[in-house]
Formats: C-alpha cells, structure tokens, sequence
C-alpha cells in the first residue's frame, strides 16, 4: 500500500499523496502525507475526531487543494475523472425529509458537470438511466425501497441508499466517510457486506474514527492524525495508535483507554507486539 | 357589483393575471428556498430590495428594473460573504438586511418631495399592477422556469448534497449564484403581491403545505405553485368582500390554510390514536 511497503511492484497506484500538506485556517490539519494506494485494495482510514480524516478524504475527491505536495487520482488531478470515483458521505449529512424517492436520490448520481452545456438533461430520466439506477440499487441492497422516501427508512438503509448513489455509474474508486458512524450493528453489518461484496477490482477506501471496523476485507489501514502511517497488512501497529492517541491532554488516561480498546479488539487486527507504544513519531513511511 | 363586472375590470384582470405569474415563480423559487433552507438568507434578500425601490425613486427611474438590478447585487455581495464566512452567515445576512433597508430609508428621504406608493412595495398592491409590470413578471417567469428546467438535475444534485455534486463536478458555486439572483429577482417580483416584508411568508408556506404530497423536487415546485395560486385568489376575495390590504390578506389566507392543515393533521392524529387504542 504505501511506497515502501511490500507492495512496491505493484503496477501504478490509483492514489497518489506526495508530501501533501492542507492548512485550515492557517493551521495545518495534514503534514507531510505520502500514500500510495493500488487497484482492488480496501482501505481503511482511521483515526480520532478531528484529526484530518475528512480532510485527507476531501484532498483525494478534489473537494480542497493542498497547501503544498501533490495529489494524483489514477495519473491525473483529482476531480478529472468524476464517473471514475463514488462518493459516500455520511448519511447524517444529508436532509431525510428532502422531496425525493429513493430511486431519484440514486439517479443523482448521473449528474455530471464536466460542461454545463450539451448533456442530457431534463426533470425525466430515460429507461436506460433508470435501468442503471435499478442495478446500483440491486448492489447496495435497497432494490426493493424505490419508491420510499429516505425519511421512511432507517439509519442503516439510507447509508446503502447513498453507496448506491455512489454506484450507479460503476465507480473503480469508491470513498467512503464513515459510512458506519450512527448505524446499529446490524445496519453496519448490512453496509459491510455490501462493500466486501464489490467487484475484486474496485479499491474501497473507508473512513472510520472506530478500530473495530477492520472487516476480513480489509487490506490495509492508514491512521491519520495530522501525520499518516500506512500499514500494508491490515493490522495495527504501535506507532500507529500512538500516532491516532498517544498525544493528549495531561490528566487523560489514553494510555489505559488504548489498553482496553485494543483488548476488544479481533485478535487478527491486534498491534503485531501486543502493546501500545509510548512517544511521538510521526514517520508518514 | 356583481362577479361578472368584477372580472371585466382592468385592474382585475391584471390582479388574477400577476397572481397567475408570480405563482409560477412562487412555485419554483418557494421549493428551492426551502430545500436549500435559505429562508433567512431570502428574508435578507427581500429587505436589501428596499434599498432598490429607494434608489428608483430617488433617480426617478422605474422602479421593478431598478430594484431588480440592485437586489440582484445584494443577492451576488451576500453569496460572496457567506461562501466566504460560513460560519456567520446569518451575521452577515442580518447586516446587509438592515444596510439594504437603511440605504432605501435615505435615498426616500434625500428624494423631494412625498411619495405616496412607497407602502405598496412595503404591503403590496396587487390591484394596481400596471401592464408594463405584467411583461416584466411574465419574462421573469420564462427566465426562472427555463434555467430551472435546464439545469434542474444539477439544481437537484446540489440541493440534496452539494458536496456529492462537487465531487461529481457540478459547479456548485455557480449554481448558488444562480439560485440567489432567481431568488432576488423572485423577491422583486412578490414585492407588486405581497411586499417585500410578507414575502418569505407566501416563498415558504406553500412549499409547507405541498411537500406532505410528494416524492419529488419537481413536484414540490409544481404543489407550490398551486397553493400560491389559491392563496392569491382567496387573498384577492378576502380583500374584495371586506375593504382589506390585498397583500396582507393573501398572507392572512395562507396562514389560514397552514393553521387549517396543520391543525387537521393533529386531529386527524390524536383520533387515529384514539380508535386504536379503544380497539
């Protein structure tokens, strides 16, 4: 996953951070972030509340530009190549009382921007558009709420509704903004089983502020928290929950939080020596 | 006067026909105000117009143009704030609201001598809609439907989530620019109906009433629409029948039929509950 991992013969990654730096607001939310991510990976990005999770994200969708380094999406700038990349954002962050079936709220999807002229326009959607709409649908599990308002629908279900929107124009990169945050367990079930379930070649890239989300599916993690390290083999490792947690406010007992956390956590994603790390590194390699 | 002699007046047939077209608008601009929730921001929009209406008559220039040109100006600075300042958005929105207001107050008082129509842009007065107005109303219709219809998927995209429609490359700034001149040039309109102070009432009660019955952004415009159209023909009656201000009347009637229907759907609901809880 990352450049220097066992991965390095891989063919030309799809995502590429080279020493990318975002401030916000003349403070910097990501330093020094070089990640190399390949075809058919399932990335999971994890990290605390506020530690550029999001950000990182936005950066890959072209939805910020970076202060310094540079981003590439399949050898291009990001935001290129649209039809290419699924955007999942969390369901929380859209209104479900909007006026808008389920089947419409998938067929959203098909926007495209590229010229305001010239595309297919219009309040109708063609038979061919619905047909699509429908095969997303079926994908993400939602076929049979169509014709459902998203405020009819659970937590859960409306997550799946928006992987389908993601979807619909058979994306190979799909990001994905804790698509689990605020989900019972079995929506998060429901929402994982649809993504392990992808085609082999489409590269998952998910965030997560929660450990326990490093599914079977998972091959690699990335813990953001300012600074990144990638670990290329989907498990944990000291520097990493030291990177996500080590650096706190005197009086917090991270340490003790960190012990049980990772003690709840499945035995195959557990750090690789058993125990938290102490210090600050910060190595984005 | 009988219903018949009502309708072959002049200043009738130009009433129904300015309730007819600033439905339309009503319709439109009501549903994308409240989905977008930019009600507040609407509200802003409608008060800076009176800093339009002020400036007419102190040029003594006509006055819909006029407070067009200017409103949509007000409209483009507050997008330019707020994209900027997201986080003080209503700041922003409260102090051009007031700028817009003040700056009408003075340009009235530097115009000489009294000028008895400046309520009606305050209440509205849609019997003395003149023709000229009526073109006017009918190119903004055309303008705000077509816009609408041509962009409507990229509209829809970015009022449900205007970070998916980035991603997708929809240039959602632009839209938002657009969205807020149709609303200012929406406002102006109203402002021959209802005036500028009842107008976020009669963009936002119709979009109320109609959601209830639809699964679409299209239908939402179409149901608002219609509602508007019942509000201004009521309104028009209600004024007729008992000597009232048109423009309070047509809201007086649209709040009737929101307390109506929200008030019916609480009974509706208390006797379901009821019924199933005697079986």
């Amino acid at each position: 996953m990352d450049s220097h991992s066992q991965k390095a013969i891989t063919p030309e990654p799809i995502i590429q951070l080279r020493n990318v730096a975002f401030d916000f607001e003349n403070t910097r939310a990501l330093s020094d972030i070089n990640i190399d991510i390949a075809r058919g990976e399932f990335i999971a990005v994890i990290g605390p509340n506020g530690g550029g999770k999001t950000t990182l994200m936005r950066l890959i969708l072209g939805l910020l530009t970076p202060t310094e380094g540079e981003v590439r999406i399949f050898g291009e700038r990001p935001g290129a190549n649209p039809d290419r990349i699924g955007y999942v954002p969390q369901h929380s962050n859209t209104s479900p009382g909007f006026p808008a079936s389920v089947e419409q709220v998938v067929l959203m999807g098909l926007a495209q921007g590229n010229s305001l002229l010239g595309k297919r326009r219009g309040i109708r959607y063609t038979r061919e558009e619905r047909a699509q709409a429908e095969h997303a649908m079926r994908r993400a599990g939602v076929s049979d709420l169509g014709k459902r308002r998203l405020n009819e629908l659970s937590g859960g279900q409306r997550q799946r509704v928006l992987i389908a929107r993601a979807l619909i124009t058979q994306p190979e990169l799909l990001i994905l903004d804790e698509p689990l945050s605020n989900i019972d367990p079995y929506g998060r079930q429901c929402i994982l089983e649809t993504l392990t379930g992808l085609d082999s070649q489409t590269t998952v890239v998910m965030v997560s502020h929660d450990l326990g989300i490093t599914a079977n599916a998972v091959t690699g993690i990335i813990a953001v928290n300012r600074f990144a390290l990638a670990s290329s083999d989907a498990k944990l490792t000291p520097a990493m929950l030291d990177l996500m947690y080590g650096i706190h406010e005197a009086g917090c007992p991270v340490h003790s939080l960190l012990q049980q956390m990772v003690e709840t956590m499945p035995a195959e994603n557990k750090p690789t020596d058993g125990k938290t790390a102490s210090g600050n590194s910060h190595d984005t390699h | 006067m009988t219903l018949t002699e009502l309708l072959q007046q002049n200043f009738m047939q130009h009433a129904l026909l300015a309730s007819l077209l600033v439905s339309v608008t009503c319709g439109v601009i009501g549903a994308l105000v409240v989905v977008n929730r930019l009600t507040f921001m609407a509200g802003g929009i409608a008060h800076t117009a009176y800093g339009g209406v002020g400036l007419a008559f102190f040029l003594g220039a006509p006055v819909l143009p006029t407070a067009g040109a200017f409103t949509a100006g007000a409209a483009m600075l507050l997008g330019t704030l707020t994209l900027k300042k997201r986080e003080r958005t209503d700041t922003l929105i409260g102090v051009i609201w007031a700028a817009g207001m003040a700056f009408g107050i003075i340009m009235i008082n530097l115009t000489p001598g009294y000028n008895v129509g400046l309520m009606s842009y305050l209440f509205g007065s849609i019997l003395t809609v003149p023709a000229s107005d009526l073109w006017l109303m009918l190119g903004i219709d055309v303008v705000i439907v077509s816009l609408t219809l041509y962009f409507y998927r990229d509209i829809l995209s970015f009022s449900f989530d205007p970070d998916f429609a980035r991603s997708r490359g929809i240039p959602v700034q632009w839209l938002y620019f657009m969205i807020l001149i149709m609303v200012a040039e929406a406002v102006v309109m109203m402002i021959q109906v209802v005036g500028l102070i009842l107008v976020i009432a009669l963009l936002t009660l119709p979009p109320y009433l109609a959601e209830r019955h639809t699964k679409s952004l299209a239908g939402l415009m179409v149901g608002s629409g219609m509602w508007s159209f019942v509000f201004c023909l009521g309104g028009l009656w209600v004024a007729y029948q008992f000597d009232l201000s048109s423009g309070a009347s047509i809201i007086a009637t649209a709040c009737a039929f929101y307390l109506a229907v929200a008030g019916g759907q609480k009974l509706w609901n208390l006797m379901s509950r009821q019924e199933k809880t005697a079986a």
